[in-house]
């Protein structure tokens, strides 16, 4: 028993922790309809000011005052006046990829404001490590003991705030109808800045928590937090705070006592044991009957809406939208043409970089663009893709070609098992179990040295042309990669043409409709997510071989949601726009030499792709197909007038 | 015979509430049937349930004599069910001729995922001819390359319709289908389902609350309240029924 506790009672406090993040995402999702990721950035901000004021000589009550009850509540009130409250007829997809990038800038604020020190843990905001009661011969520290009485204060206050009082009350009405909240005669706008200011709050205090515990007060720290914090949501079906409170302390000290029982140093306790929780997640949002379809609530009143526009057009002409893409894609040829011949190898390797990456966004056109499902696990399909190709290559030697072929296959059928698992899922909860994979792959799967080669990472085969020496640097790599991308784009470009992206565009636009003419949502689904795999386990493979060795910090999730949000911003119903993205990104990560630092080009192209992806919820056809819907639309009105003043030249004759 | 369709004793109860309370009839081929009644009688939830969109809690629906399963709405669909929505269900940024497209390619089922890759999935001439020989049936012909998002309210019925008629369904359910349309544009649309039921013998479920299109469009009336039917038989008869004046006008009228 002695030993159980000892390894079950340090997970409490954690535990707390984690809760008070979890309550703060469901309080939001249950007030504003937004599944917000950046919570994970909103703590670690919080524990960040709070480190910092300590480290600078102010007292732990300031700094946490600052952190908690003034800097919190107004970035909540910030974040719902300048985004969430404009696009609240934005879909549920579109409000999370808001949302990523608003933790991707939060997570970059701090690198303008502060000093680029590391931030040590500071001191705990409540008690010390000073022993407070001993239980079974494992010593609780008064600071442990704060945090959970903390907790669970906040955990009751808002249960109490949102079932039994006034504000509460709004809030739930909110949710379901601004419109009509207003209509009942209460102002909605103060509601919903109050839900976000709470639950920001809430984030806060969680982040502050926290931050003693760390070693040093990072970004990476937080999202582990928060996967945590999710975890607890989808325990508590993302509606129920007494779960929620419960399922997180049971999940930390769950995860504590195994950590503890597991042999060290085994493939129990390297792969099996960190493994569960993600296994434990997706299991909850396949199977818990709250996580069937988590759907942003939709408005009653929006009935009498008229339909939202999503077309620049009003009616398609084959003829100009040929010309129109025919001319864009000469344009494309000419100026690789170009670079081919006139640019220097270290600028044609970060191109050659990006249209592999570009394949790799090509499954996120597929599954996003098309099908309007949010997928954050391609990085991992691509990781899976490209650790395939290279321990493939590394045991059989069956080079470049043959393992991203069998890399490609391997990564469908990873693909295959996400979608079948998520069959009976819709809306965010698929959003969700593709969280919960890609966390498997980053934490499990790709340690696992079998597959991700251990620190050392795995070797690459190299790109081979017969009769040709080629370097990764090379023209010739370039070209192929440029033939890869032309083909995989071909094939996203034929099934979006085909019965495949008619069935998409039904499912994206209208389930009910769609259901309602025979389109099968689930049959269409195990379709895309396998397609797309293998479309992102190609390129991944590419883009593997172009790095020489790949290890499981090239396909974390943190930067597919880079990729994502790169891609949304600039254009994800198109292929055009996963092309632009994908040397958008390499250009974004790829050092610059010459008369302009490295960081100003990656920095400034990293702002420009967050401020496009932000538009996103306004325009989900991204920059690129805005750009062409308007030449469209100007060359057809061209057309118009033209053939008008014919007509009427022939009425005058 | 075998009746084209049978609703035997359905009932659909959320919480506490009796939605459709023990609701059965039958309906031949070729048979028009309109459903009225006060909001909140029960009347979308029935036509959902036959559609296979909300389960039944109890009962069952049969088409020429087969169950259908519950909750499968694409199968329903696929067994001969079409159907039009009380708020319509379209594909905004779909060609009003792909909305039709995308019928006759899902009568196949599945996603054409190999005929896709080698191009075999172009619109064919016979498709063509469906899809042109439906929309004029419906007067849409001229705008056969328009954005559906684009379209007014009335258009947009009008597209639902079409697409549910294009699949040649045996049994059509149309839930206030007349709603946003004018007058002469509700009789034409009345005027084309009636002849095309007649021609096709395809079975008609309409929802309404517009008597005159009752009356035109209706071999028989169904009569619901608080989820429960109160009367059944030709117009009017049902009309004639003390207790459907009670339900529309209350007892003092």
């Amino acid at each position: 028993m002695g030993v159980f506790l000892s390894y079950a009672l340090p997970g409490i406090p954690s535990g707390c922790a984690v809760a008070l993040l979890a309550i703060g995402l469901v309080l939001t999702y249950r007030t504003t309809g937004v599944l917000h990721f950046a919570f994970a950035g909103q703590a670690y901000i919080a524990g960040l000011i709070y480190a910092v004021m300590v480290r600078d000589g102010h007292g732990t009550a300031v700094a946490a005052i600052m952190a908690i009850a003034i800097a919190s509540p107004i970035i909540g009130v910030v974040l719902d006046f300048a985004l969430f409250s404009r696009i609240t007829r934005a879909t549920a997809t579109a409000r999370v990829v808001v949302s990523l990038v608003v933790l991707f800038v939060v997570e970059q604020v701090p690198s303008f404001v502060i000093s680029s020190d590391t931030v040590y843990a500071p001191p705990p905001l409540l008690g010390s490590s000073a022993t407070a009661f001993t239980i079974s011969g494992t010593a609780v520290s008064t600071q442990s003991v704060g945090t959970v009485i903390v907790a669970l204060v906040s955990a009751c206050i808002v249960a109490v705030v949102v079932r039994f009082s006034r504000l509460g009350l709004e809030m739930r009405a909110a949710v379901e109808s601004t419109r009509l909240l207003e209509l009942s005669g209460v102002r909605a706008r103060p509601v919903t800045s109050a839900a976000w200011a709470f639950s920001s709050l809430l984030a806060g205090l969680a982040g502050v928590l926290v931050a003693p515990t760390l070693v040093t007060v990072d970004p990476t720290s937080y999202w582990v937090l928060f996967i945590g914090g999710l975890t607890a949501a989808v325990i508590g079906g993302f509606a129920r705070f007494g779960w929620v409170l419960g399922g997180a302390i049971g999940l930390t000290v769950a995860i504590a006592v195994l950590d503890g029982y597991l042999p060290q140093g085994t493939f129990f306790e390297t792969v099996i044991g960190p493994g569960v929780p993600f296994v434990l997640l997706a299991a909850l949002i396949s199977f818990h009957p709250g996580m069937k379809a988590l759907l942003a609530p939709t408005d009653p009143l929006a009935g009498v809406d008229p339909p939202l526009m999503t077309a620049v057009l009003t009616s398609r002409t084959s003829r100009v939208e040929r010309g129109i893409g025919g001319a864009g894609w000469a344009a494309v040829v000419l100026g690789f043409l170009g670079i081919v011949v006139f640019v220097d190898p270290a600028t044609v390797f970060t191109i050659a970089t990006g249209v592999a990456l570009a394949t790799v966004l090509l499954s996120v056109t597929l599954v996003t663009g098309l099908s309007g499902q949010l997928s954050l696990c391609q990085v991992s399909l691509a990781g899976l893709g490209a650790f395939a190709c290279g321990q493939l290559d590394a045991r059989y030697h069956l080079g470049f070609y043959l393992g991203a072929l069998l890399g490609g296959a391997i990564a469908g059928a990873f693909a295959t098992l996400v979608a079948l698992a998520a069959q009976r899922l819709r809306g965010l909860s698929v959003m969700l179990l593709t969280v919960a994979f890609a966390l498997l792959c980053d934490q499990v799967i790709f340690p696992w040295t079998f597959v991700g080669g251990g620190y050392s990472g795995v070797s690459m085969p190299a790109v081979t042309l017969p009769g040709i020496a080629v370097t990764q640097s090379s023209r010739q790599v370039l070209v192929l990669g440029l033939v890869l991308f032309t083909c995989c784009g071909g094939i996203v470009n034929r099934l979006k043409r085909g019965s495949v992206g008619l069935f998409l565009v039904a499912l994206r636009e209208s389930e009910a409709g769609a259901a309602a003419v025979g389109v099968s949502p689930a049959r269409v689904q195990v379709v895309t997510f396998a397609t797309a795999g293998v479309l992102a386990g190609v390129g991944g493979a590419f883009y593997g071989s172009l790095q020489g060795i790949v290890s499981p910090a090239s396909f974390n999730i943190e930067i597919g949601l880079l990729w994502l949000v790169a891609v949304c911003a600039i254009g994800v119903q198109s292929v055009a726009g996963a092309l632009v993205a994908g040397i958008a990104v390499a250009f974004a990560a790829q050092p610059v030499t010459g008369g302009i630092t490295l960081s100003d080009w990656a920095l400034w192209l990293q702002i420009g792709l967050a401020l496009a992806a932000i538009t996103y919820a306004w325009h989900p056809e991204g920059v690129v197909e805005q750009a062409r819907g308007a030449t469209t639309t100007v060359t057809a009105a061209l057309g118009r007038s033209r053939r008008q003043e014919l007509r009427s030249t022939e009425v005058r004759a | 015979m075998t009746a084209r369709l049978e609703v035997r004793a359905v009932t659909t109860a959320f919480g506490g509430i009796r939605a459709v309370n023990d609701v059965s009839f039958t309906l031949d081929a070729g048979e028009r049937l309109s459903i009225i009644g006060p909001n909140g009688a029960g009347k979308s939830t029935l036509l959902d349930g036959i559609a296979g969109k909300t389960p039944f809690t109890a009962g069952c629906v049969l088409l020429d004599g087969a169950v259908l399963p519950p909750n499968r709405p694409a199968r329903h669909a696929l067994a001969g069910i079409g159907r039009t929505f009380q708020r319509v269900e379209v594909f905004t940024s779909m060609t009003v001729a792909e909305h039709l497209l995308l019928t006759l390619r899902a009568a196949h089922g599945s996603p054409r995922l190999w005929r896709d890759l080698r191009r075999l999935t172009r619109q064919t001439k016979g498709e063509a001819e469906q899809i042109n020989e439906t929309l004029e049936a419906l007067g849409l012909e001229r705008d056969a390359a328009t954005v559906v998002g684009t379209l007014g309210l009335g258009n947009c019925r009008r597209v639902e319709v079409a697409r549910a008629l294009i699949a040649r369904p045996k049994v059509l359910l149309l839930d206030e289908v007349s709603s946003g349309l004018s007058t002469a544009e509700s009789a034409a649309l009345v005027a084309t389902i009636s002849a095309l039921a007649m021609e096709r013998q395809m079975s008609v479920i309409a929802i309404e609350h517009d008597l005159d299109v009752v009356r035109a469009i209706a071999d028989r009336v169904l009569v619901m309240v608080q989820g429960s039917v109160i009367a059944n038989g030709t117009y009017d008869a049902v009309m004639a029924d003390p207790s459907v004046v009670e339900a529309y006008l209350g007892s003092n009228a």
